[in-house]
């Protein structure tokens, strides 16, 4: 068995190591470059206001958006909630309270779901879609649930936990021809994917900068200026930053990370895409060849590069994270309560409560090499083989299988 | 930090009796139990001596370490006991032998669950 010191990092769909050169960019910042970007009176607020005028521009040029339609948030969840309450409050005003119908998907994130439930609470009608067995959207069943009153449609651009990329464009074209607004989640396809507002279509995009090798603390909304549909209200008050959308003084050097990261991302994107696939491929051949009966969940090939979401029949997810410490990955459950949950997203899918249970997420990313992979790969057969032989569910299905043969 | 106690963790890494008995064999008892809101199942074999000594005893697991632990340790513990010795085995003492927290307790009742089961064929019948 491989012997690993510091266990692998396979969980890049929950957050990826700052670049070293991200961290470069902002340590003036922190220190000699202090100053508070509003400050208008001298050279230190009127450099730090060019450091971040600076990362909206990266970030713009990363994600197809003009550098002022970038509003910095604390994160994608911050933006979804500006996105989904800024945006249903803002067009039902105007509509005079005539839309006031918000539609949106059950694989989404809880930062989307959350704030749904939310609204639902202030009056707001919300529908939420299925997903066929890949984890996708079906756009008739979107054209099906928009009705007049729809104001807002939100769909993630890729699932966090199984990686399935919605197909935007076409999505966001059945919600512009109702006239509603369009939101969509990018925190897991920034830099991973090629996101381009505008070929996506989407009026309010959602980002965050620790999924691509920025710093936590930071995301942002893109509000698209040439969209009268991209109306939101703010939901903090105090200051009018951020044209009044996000109150509150700009973290300056966390906007110089994301804005150094947002380029990074811009140059090696495709290189790492081209790579992530490759090493996720490998993986799920060697899972395949020596694990029967293992399952992906999504989409096969339509999914992020670096995500690879697999059920282990016979072996509950969370065991098999304790069986693996050499490991650094998540299960679709928490089990901490003796309790497991099976994720909501796995159970959308059409997934049994078990097949929930047994999944594993792998997320690969820039830090990974095939040597890793193979380690991983070689670790996860191991346990899953041992866990398995212990099984009174693996038990049965074997018997049930060798009766039916 | 780990959301298992050290305990649970030597008996999920190292299990004591895992497998199974033949069923059809003479003295071969088994029994099951699931936990009905985390899923998790316990299912013992025991092999019952004309001693009424539980000669050997094999379990099979599905479910979180603390399932599979608590079962390894309900095996531990019967093993070369006698029935009556098996019975009065108490989920409580399971639980802390295990240092299992307050909801994690639940789980020690599935492997006992399972053994009054099996062993509820050498009860006399009416």
């Amino acid at each position: 068995m491989p012997r690993v010191t510091r266990p692998i990092y396979l969980d890049h769909n929950a957050t990826t190591p700052c670049d070293a050169s991200v961290v470069a960019a902002m340590i003036p910042y922190f220190t000699e470059e202090f100053g508070n970007a509003a400050s208008r009176t001298h050279a230190y607020g009127w450099r730090a206001g060019e450091a971040v005028e600076r990362a909206r521009e990266q970030i713009g040029a990363l994600v197809g958006a003009d550098a002022r339609e970038i509003v910095f948030t604390s994160g994608a969840t911050e933006a979804n909630n500006l996105a989904l309450f800024g945006g249903a409050r803002a067009l039902r005003g105007d509509s005079g309270g005539k839309r006031d119908h918000i539609v949106s998907c059950r694989a989404e994130h809880r930062a989307v779901l959350d704030p749904l439930l939310a609204l639902e609470r202030e009056g707001f009608r919300v529908t939420l879609l299925g997903v066929d067995r890949d984890g996708r959207v079906d756009p008739d069943d979107l054209r099906a649930a928009i009705d007049a009153r729809t104001s807002l449609v939100s769909i993630m651009h890729a699932n966090n936990e199984i990686g399935v990329i919605q197909p935007i464009a076409e999505l966001s074209a059945l919600a512009a021809e109702a006239g509603a607004a369009f939101h969509c989640d990018a925190a897991q396809s920034a830099g991973a994917l090629d996101v381009d507002a505008t070929r996506l279509g989407v009026d309010l995009l959602s980002l965050s900068a620790h999924k691509l090798y920025g710093p936590k603390g930071i995301g942002a909304l893109v509000v698209r200026r040439r969209a009268k549909r991209a109306r939101v209200e703010p939901i903090l008050h105090g200051g009018g930053h951020e044209r009044g959308l996000r109150s509150g003084t700009l973290p300056v050097p966390l906007c110089v990370g994301f804005g150094a990261a947002a380029e990074l991302a811009r140059a090696s994107r495709a290189a790492d895409a081209e790579r992530h696939t490759r090493l996720r491929e490998r993986l799920l051949e060697r899972l395949a060849a020596e694990l029967p009966g293992i399952v992906v969940n999504g989409h096969a090939s339509s999914r992020l590069p670096g995500n690879l979401n697999v059920s282990f029949p016979g072996v509950e997810g969370e065991a098999l994270l304790a069986a693996l410490p050499e490991l650094a990955l998540s299960a679709g459950s928490a089990c901490t309560s003796a309790k497991p949950e099976p994720s909501h997203v796995l159970r959308a899918l059409g997934a049994d409560k078990a097949r929930a249970l047994s999944a594993l997420r792998f997320g690969i990313g820039r830090g990974n090499d095939s040597a890793q992979i193979e380690a991983a790969a070689e670790l996860v057969i191991a346990q899953v083989r041992r866990l398995r032989a212990l099984s009174p569910v693996w038990d049965d299905l074997r018997r049930e299988a060798a009766r039916a043969s | 930090m780990s959301a298992y106690s050290s305990e649970v963790l030597a008996h999920f890494r190292n299990p004591h009796g895992a497998g199974r008995l033949p069923e059809d064999a003479a003295g071969v008892l088994h029994g099951e139990a699931r936990d009905d809101e985390g899923g998790q199942r316990v299912r013992l074999f025991l092999h019952v001596g004309a001693d009424q000594r539980i000669a050997r005893a094999r379990f099979q697991a599905f479910g979180c370490p603390i399932a599979i632990a608590a079962a390894s340790a309900a095996v531990a513990r019967v093993e070369g006991a006698t029935v009556a010795a098996a019975l009065a085995l108490r989920a409580d003492e399971l639980a802390s032998e295990l240092a299992l927290t307050p909801e994690q307790a639940r789980l020690a009742e599935l492997p006992l669950r399972a053994l009054r089961e099996a062993l509820a064929y050498l009860r006399p019948r009416p």
